[in-house]
């Protein structure tokens, strides 16, 4: 049985913050100003948002409680979803529930995290890393996912290059847009040629910290129509956490299995998506992303990857804001890059290139990087609603 | 005193520091539920296949299959960025669990098969290590230096005892550069002429005897073993006076805290060196027909367990070793059966070189540690059945 549709309620008003390598903020701060621009882009009043979703990793001992206290809102739903990567699409369509339930009308959805001065999150990220990760040398998710790539080399045969093109393409598409923190594009002898960080993963396979903070809204088409707001809609979604637990190494995303369910509710199929969104904290993470969603069979993302063209111009374009290996990784907020870019696509508010005749397009979100592989896996597939 | 060395972190959940206390003695042992059986890593306190709370830590097969390597070429804690590059890897153990490990030498490759280790790092904590599968000798994968015993400067307090002479000869054998053996003489016959010992007087009841040994030679001084001890081998309630267990503590006790107070500041220094008291097995529970020995043995435990808490962040090392009875002209008077010497020495060098804490020797001191940690009130009751029968 497919999941009820989530028909009469959409998402709008992408707003980003400035993204600084380091910052002496808060990243109650940043949240601020996410609900700020919120609140201006969309002429909401604030008191009109009665429901906050909130992730972060470093907003403790704070919580969505808390900023509402702080912000003056008194919401009638509140959320902390602290998954990363998987925030975005999670926070999306917890909020979708809640105004289809009745729980809330607007729902602000908002991600934020500034880059630890010293000593990583990474160390108490959970009991597993603290314990069994952490001592043994490995800073943050690298070494997890140097292990990860070197199994998807051996056991699917996939070069270095074939990582490299989808570094290429997005440093390609990052070029073009207004936030990335690299003006500069990246060529194949740059990225082969880069040090290595942890055994097969080079320089340009991890990306950069930076602090930022991303959000959206979520209501009814009614309102965001009586707001004049530009809009998309939510085709369908797919969530698998701690999925495949019996794989001894990571080899495939959770939603593989739920590929079926999710282009059967938005009625389409991987040929229909103008675009794909997929989570890029490593590029072997976007291959499995690609193989679950069906744009090639499982163990060949890395030819697909050599085959098609990714760019924002191209037959498959990929990550079409740059990613964050253009824009940076503020991380949970991260996890709320893919969105906000598929909805800027969708109504035509791009920061960067526009994909030509956007029609809908599939956003892939992956995070929680807990022992040796990732918990959390989302997917929706947004439609085109009404262009700004 | 200088910035404290870098570290590995020590952070810990209670469930996973358990680990901790197997490595100390060089055990692999695991959590494995009670109900199914399954052996459970990462490490917590419910079964993750039938949900049962009931998990007992055992030893457990250590072999595995190599799933992939790699080379950590960029760390973020300043001890890893020291020491880099590191290599890790994730291993399947043939009992089920993927564990993370540091990789030994000789393992190079995925599919290659593997023994595992759970080895002590520098600051004391677990980390599981990962050699060969045809490894014999536990390799020393995290390369601590307080591992090592050739080229090493070694001073051995009560030399000419039984223990002690074994001691200066097993240092030797093991590569010592040299080997300090203290005695309240300063002139004992048997080493006179030895290569490589240096012999030097020493009463560690004397404060200033202490002081100007630690003057002379504390700056060499890389493994002190704090083996000098006294017993009156005598309950509470013999002789007419407290002299004898006042003895014992002076010696047991207090020489020891001297002994380390001296020459630790020097090891704390060099941020490298490793301590060794050697204690007794009834330093846990009174055998109450010595039992002011053991009352100072049990100071001296006390004491080894706040020193090393001191000690572990300076990148100082201290042992303890628990033998029961041991063969030497102390014990003429006691029952059989009895461990060589040599035999304790020999652990001493090994325990040092697997890079273990504790060390209970021989058959009678481990059964003997088993039983009072699970339950120490019957080991109490039996020790108190040894006492003869009062007239």
């Amino acid at each position: 049985m497919l999941p009820k549709e989530y028909s009469g309620v959409v998402v709008c008003a992408p707003v980003s913050t400035v993204r600084p390598r380091t910052t002496r903020r808060t990243v109650s701060w940043f949240l601020g100003s996410v609900l700020s621009q919120l609140v201006s882009r969309s002429g909401i009043g604030r008191y009109e948002i009665d429901g906050i979703v909130v992730a972060s990793y470093g907003l403790a001992p704070d919580n969505a409680a808390s900023l509402a206290e702080y912000f003056g809102l008194e919401p009638s739903f509140i959320m902390d979803i602290p998954y990363g990567g998987a925030s975005g699409v999670m926070a999306m369509s917890r909020a979708a529930r809640a105004i289809q339930a009745g729980d809330a009308e607007v729902v602000a959805c908002m991600a934020a995290d500034i880059a630890p001065s010293g000593y990583g999150i990474y160390s108490n990220f959970s009991s597993a890393t603290r314990d069994h990760i952490y001592p043994y040398g490995a800073g943050g998710a690298n070494a997890t996912f140097a292990l990860i790539t070197a199994n998807y080399m051996a056991e699917r045969g996939a070069s270095a290059e074939s990582f490299g093109s989808i570094c290429v393409a997005q440093r390609y598409n990052g070029a073009r847009h207004k936030l990335s923190m690299f003006r500069k594009s990246l060529t194949m002898e740059e990225y082969l040629g880069a040090r290595v960080i942890s055994d097969p993963l080079r320089l340009y396979d991890c990306v950069p910290r930076c602090c930022a903070g991303e959000g959206f809204l979520v209501m009814s088409e009614d309102r965001a129509r009586s707001l004049g707001l530009a809009f998309a809609r939510i085709g369908g979604v797919i969530e698998r956490n701690a999925g495949y637990a019996s794989d001894p190494i990571m080899r495939r995303v959770g939603i593989s299995r739920d590929r079926e369910r999710l282009y059967s509710q938005a009625s389409l199929g991987p040929e229909d998506m103008d675009f794909v969104q997929a989570y890029d904290d490593y590029p072997v993470i976007v291959m499995m992303q690609l193989e679950a969603l069906g744009f090639c069979a499982e163990g060949e993302g890395h030819r697909l990857a050599l085959e098609k063209k990714l760019t924002v111009d191209g037959d498959l374009p990929l990550n079409t804001s740059g990613g964050m290996l253009s824009l940076g990784q503020p991380g949970a907020a991260g996890g709320f890059l893919g969105l906000n870019e598929a909805i800027r696509q969708l109504t035509g508010q791009v920061l960067g290139e526009q994909v030509p005749d956007v029609r809908a397009g599939v956003v892939s979100c992956f995070g929680t990087v807990n022992y040796l592989r990732g918990l959390c896996c989302n997917a929706a597939i947004l439609k085109e609603g009404v262009r700004s | 005193m200088k910035k404290r060395p870098d570290l590995p972190p020590r952070m810990r959940g209670r469930p996973a520091r358990r680990l901790t206390s197997a490595a100390v003695l060089g055990r692999f042992e695991l959590p494995v539920c009670t109900s199914c059986g399954h052996v459970q890593y990462p490490i917590g306190e419910i079964c993750g296949r039938c949900l049962s709370d009931d998990l007992s830590w055992q030893p457990v097969a250590r072999n595995g299959t190599v799933l992939a390597t790699t080379v950590i070429c960029h760390a973020t804690e300043a001890y890893f960025q020291k020491n880099r590059p590191i290599r890790v890897g994730s291993i399947k153990l043939d009992i089920g669990p993927v564990v993370f490990a540091r990789l030994g030498q000789d393992v190079l490759a995925a599919g290659q098969r593997v023994k595992l280790s759970n080895q002590l790092d520098r600051s004391g904590e677990a980390i599981l290590c990962a050699s060969a599968e045809e490894t014999t000798k536990v390799e020393n994968v995290l390369a601590d230096p307080n591992r090592e015993i050739e080229g090493r400067t070694v001073l051995v307090t009560g030399a000419n005892g039984g223990i002690g002479r074994a001691l200066v000869s097993a240092f030797l054998e093991a590569g010592a550069t040299e080997v300090i053996a203290a005695t309240r003489s300063g002139d004992a016959k048997e080493f006179s002429g030895a290569e490589r010992v240096t012999q030097i007087a020493l009463d560690i009841t004397d404060a200033a005897s202490v002081r100007r040994a630690s003057e002379t030679i504390g700056h060499r001084v890389d493994i002190l073993v704090n083996n000098a001890g006294f017993t009156a081998i005598s309950g509470f309630f013999e002789g007419s006076d407290t002299q004898g267990a006042r003895r014992e503590m002076e010696v047991n006790y207090f020489g020891t805290l001297e002994m380390l107070r001296a020459f630790a500041p020097h090891m704390k220094a060099r941020r490298q060196g490793v301590i060794v008291n050697v204690l007794t097995v009834l330093a846990h529970s009174c055998l109450p027909s010595m039992g002011s020995y053991c009352a100072s043995k049990a100071a001296a435990l006390s004491l080894t367990q706040g020193v090393r808490a001191e000690l572990i962040p300076w990148g100082v090392r201290v042992c303890a070793i628990f033998p029961s009875t041991v063969d030497t002209p102390a014990s003429v008077d006691s029952p059989p059966p009895k461990l060589a010497p040599r035999r304790v020495a020999q652990e001493i060098i090994r325990m040092i070189r697997d890079g273990e804490e504790d060390c209970y020797p021989g058959d009678i001191a481990r059964d003997l540690i088993a039983a009072i940690r699970k339950d120490a009130k019957t080991v109490e009751r039996e020790m108190a059945l040894a006492l003869p029968e009062p007239d």
